[in-house]
């Protein structure tokens, strides 16, 4: 109990990401070398998909689900769309030549940023994959939680990130900006 | 009657589910059952950090449920919290009529990585073998007991670990709460302190030869 309690504080204390709240700024690399910082997009809405090529609703979501066309679509709009790979080195899905890979298999028109230590995954209190965070033009953290209501596809399809991009890039308000997150778990 | 359901191309199915009865005091019990290999495992109906609940549909009779019993709790790399089974779990559901039922139900199943899987699996409420109902009672003993609040403090007798599981209700609303085992008395700690008016929550009560849970609301009657 005393493990699991003070385990579970160290997240929630590392969890900065708040609602309102600015999002932590980082630097991290992407899958072809360049280096990338929330600090330099600011202007634009910024989407943050934790991910992960091993987890089964990822790969639901990127083969033939909602992440299929999502992220190039929004990113062809402006909207500077990342992918985050926190998975430790060794773990599931981590690594450069896998995520190399995947992006060429799921044709994905945006970065996928290696966060190997997973101190970005920390600081926005990423647990599972997929999972969105939205940030505004102005840095601030919009939406964060699930993709959908639909987990492999199976539920009312409600699409809560959708949603929540279409509302921040149109400067309105955004209906449901926390849901709970479904998915495999992040691989710290 | 028991159907295996391969959840990955492996010799070994990750996750058999079939269905268990029994007649208890009068009423009709289906339960869902899983056998879950060893070191992984599938989740409460408020998953945790990640994860999936499992989910259970019958057809062809009227039944309440699924009733899920309490569950463990799993710490995952990077301190991700999970709440779920492993070995084995029952998910219960009470049946007021029918006979013949068909079940679909489907889980995700976990250990280093994660695996969808499903089995539909069909029976008839007519037969009800004593292994089976071994099965159910031990599931419902295991099912939480609603509570109030102003049970807490609780005399600690035989318990050395109290663990809290939000309700999605609970942790939806943003109320916290943790347990602890001092001075031989379970204390509860909630945050804020009218949390449970949110959405009721489960504690496992645990020692060397205890296991029980209760689902505490915030009086006594908030119970259904």
């Amino acid at each position: 109990m005393t493990l699991a309690l003070s385990l579970f504080l160290a997240v929630a204390h590392a969890d900065t990401a708040a609602i309102g709240a600015p999002a932590p700024d980082f630097t991290l690399t992407d899958t072809d070398g360049k280096s990338v910082s929330l600090s330099d997009q600011k202007g634009s809405t910024v989407v943050l998909e934790w991910f992960n090529p091993g987890c089964p609703f990822v790969k639901y979501a990127h083969g033939s689900g909602p992440l299929k066309d999502l992220g190039s679509t929004w990113s062809s709009k402006g909207v500077r769309w990342f992918a985050v790979n926190s998975g430790a080195p060794g773990k599931e899905g981590a690594g450069l030549e896998t995520n190399k890979q995947a992006k060429t298999a799921w044709s994905m028109k945006y970065p996928i940023l290696l966060d190997e230590s997973g101190k970005v995954g920390h600081e926005y209190g990423a647990t599972s994959t997929p999972t969105i965070v939205v940030i505004d033009s102005a840095g601030v953290v919009r939406y964060k939680g699930a993709l959908d209501d639909s987990p492999m596809g199976e539920g009312a399809g409600r699409a809560y990130a959708n949603d929540a991009i279409t509302a921040v890039t149109n400067g309105g308000k955004v209906e449901v900006p926390s849901t709970k997150s479904y998915g495999c778990s992040v691989k710290y | 009657m028991i159907v295996v359901a391969g959840a990955m191309a492996a010799d070994v199915p990750l996750v058999t589910a079939s269905i268990v009865r029994a007649k208890v005091e009068g009423q009709t019990w289906l339960g869902v059952h899983y056998r879950i290999a060893d070191g992984w495992h599938i989740y409460w109906e408020n998953p945790g950090q990640s994860g999936l609940a499992t989910s259970a549909k019958l057809s062809g009779v009227d039944a309440k449920g699924p009733i899920f019993p309490g569950p463990e709790l799993f710490m995952l790399p990077g301190g991700i919290v999970n709440n779920g089974y492993e070995h084995d779990a029952t998910l219960l559901f009470r049946v007021r009529a029918g006979n013949s039922v068909h079940v679909s139900t489907h889980w995700l199943v976990c250990r280093d990585e994660c695996i969808p899987g499903s089995a539909e699996l069909d029976a008839s409420l007519d037969d009800f073998p004593k292994k089976e109902r071994r099965i159910v009672t031990r599931a419902m003993a295991l099912v939480p007991t609603p509570v109030a609040a102003s049970i807490f403090p609780l005399a600690a007798e035989g318990i050395t670990h109290a663990d809290v599981f939000p309700s999605l209700s609970f942790e939806a609303a943003g109320g916290t709460a943790t347990a602890g085992v001092a001075m031989d008395r379970v204390v509860l700690t909630l945050s804020p302190i009218d949390a449970l008016d949110r959405g009721p929550i489960v504690v496992r009560l645990a020692g060397p030869h205890e296991l029980r849970y209760v689902q505490v609301f915030p009086t006594v009657g908030g119970s259904e």
